[in-house]
């Protein structure tokens, strides 16, 4: 691999995981049929053009901001953010991520508990005094065990996921009919299939 | 339809190209005002094959370098036809205003 072209393949690394992986290739390869021949840096220029047309497309390729709380919340996403989802469940990385973002919504939700009790109470209300401190000890040890279970079964939720996402449901919810009983073939089916015995 | 798009799919229209392809031809029907870069092209190429008014058309390897040729799709012609037109209505309504004098002559 030539310095120019290591400097391209440093400059891609802007753009998705499964932007680089399928076509990363071809980029380069046109990237490099644009420069004249003799570079030996690529133009500032056309590495800011890299750069940000990487960045547009990763921003192209996220759900919009609903749609990516919805889905971290357990919800499902149509198939136009499917590549991003199987990115975010398969690519590099996953495992962080959904440790992060299960954090993140632990955090959230405890927060909105918070807030519930303020908001209801009295703020010279004794019951508040005695939950406070309590109410902060819960949050941490819901946060950090959430996170430490989320880590232990990250494969196992990661795989469920996926198949909720893609078929809809993690596990068929009726158990699944039992297999069709063969019947004796009859009729043109029976002359249709070679009989063994006549070779 | 951005300008990026429109002459993207007007290199397109008459054969199939791969990106450099494409560049050279944009670069060539815009008269040397529009070079697109690589990242604006690819995000272009992106957004017009969802659309499907492009599809990917084969691969060769050059000098060791990977080629994809895109060529346009059915849709993609109609779009394409049908932003010519407008353009063209546009241009001419904006044409008729550099001259009042000889459209006034006209009238």
């Amino acid at each position: 691999m030539s310095s120019l072209e290591r400097q391209v393949r440093m400059l891609l690394r802007a753009w998705p995981i499964p932007d680089r992986s399928e076509r990363g290739d071809e980029i380069v390869g046109t990237t490099l049929d644009v420069l004249p021949v003799g570079q030996s840096r690529v133009p500032l220029a056309l590495a800011l053009n890299l750069v940000l047309g990487g960045l547009r497309a990763r921003w192209r390729m996220r759900p919009p901001l609903w749609r990516w709380l919805y889905y971290r919340m357990g919800g499902r996403l149509p198939s136009r953010w499917h590549r991003w989802m199987f990115n975010d469940l398969n690519g590099p990385g996953w495992r962080r991520r959904m440790v992060q973002s299960q954090a993140i919504v632990a955090l959230f939700s405890v927060a909105l508990g918070f807030m519930a009790l303020y908001g209801t109470m009295h703020p010279s209300s004794k019951f508040l005094h005695f939950m406070y401190p309590r109410y902060l000890v819960f949050l941490g040890v819901f946060v950090v065990g959430q996170t430490l279970m989320i880590g232990l079964r990250a494969r196992k939720l990661r795989d469920r996921r996926l198949v909720q996402q893609v078929i809809g449901r993690s596990f068929p919810r009726n158990p699944l009919p039992p297999p069709p009983t063969l019947s004796q073939p009859s009729g043109p089916q029976a002359s249709s299939t070679p009989n063994p015995s006549s070779y | 339809m951005r300008e990026a798009s429109f002459l993207t799919l007007a290199a397109l229209a008459d054969q199939k190209r791969h990106g450099y392809g494409i560049i050279g031809e944009v670069k060539r029907i815009s008269g040397g005002r529009l070079t697109l870069g690589p990242g604006t092209l690819y995000g272009t190429l992106d957004r017009l094959s969802e659309q499907g008014l492009i599809e990917p058309a084969g691969t060769e390897v050059v000098e060791g370098r990977l080629r994809r040729y895109y060529g346009i799709t059915a849709s993609g012609l109609t779009a394409f036809r049908t932003e010519v037109a407008h353009r063209s209505e546009t241009l001419r309504a904006a044409t008729k205003r550099l001259h009042p004098r000889v459209r006034g002559a006209l009238a």
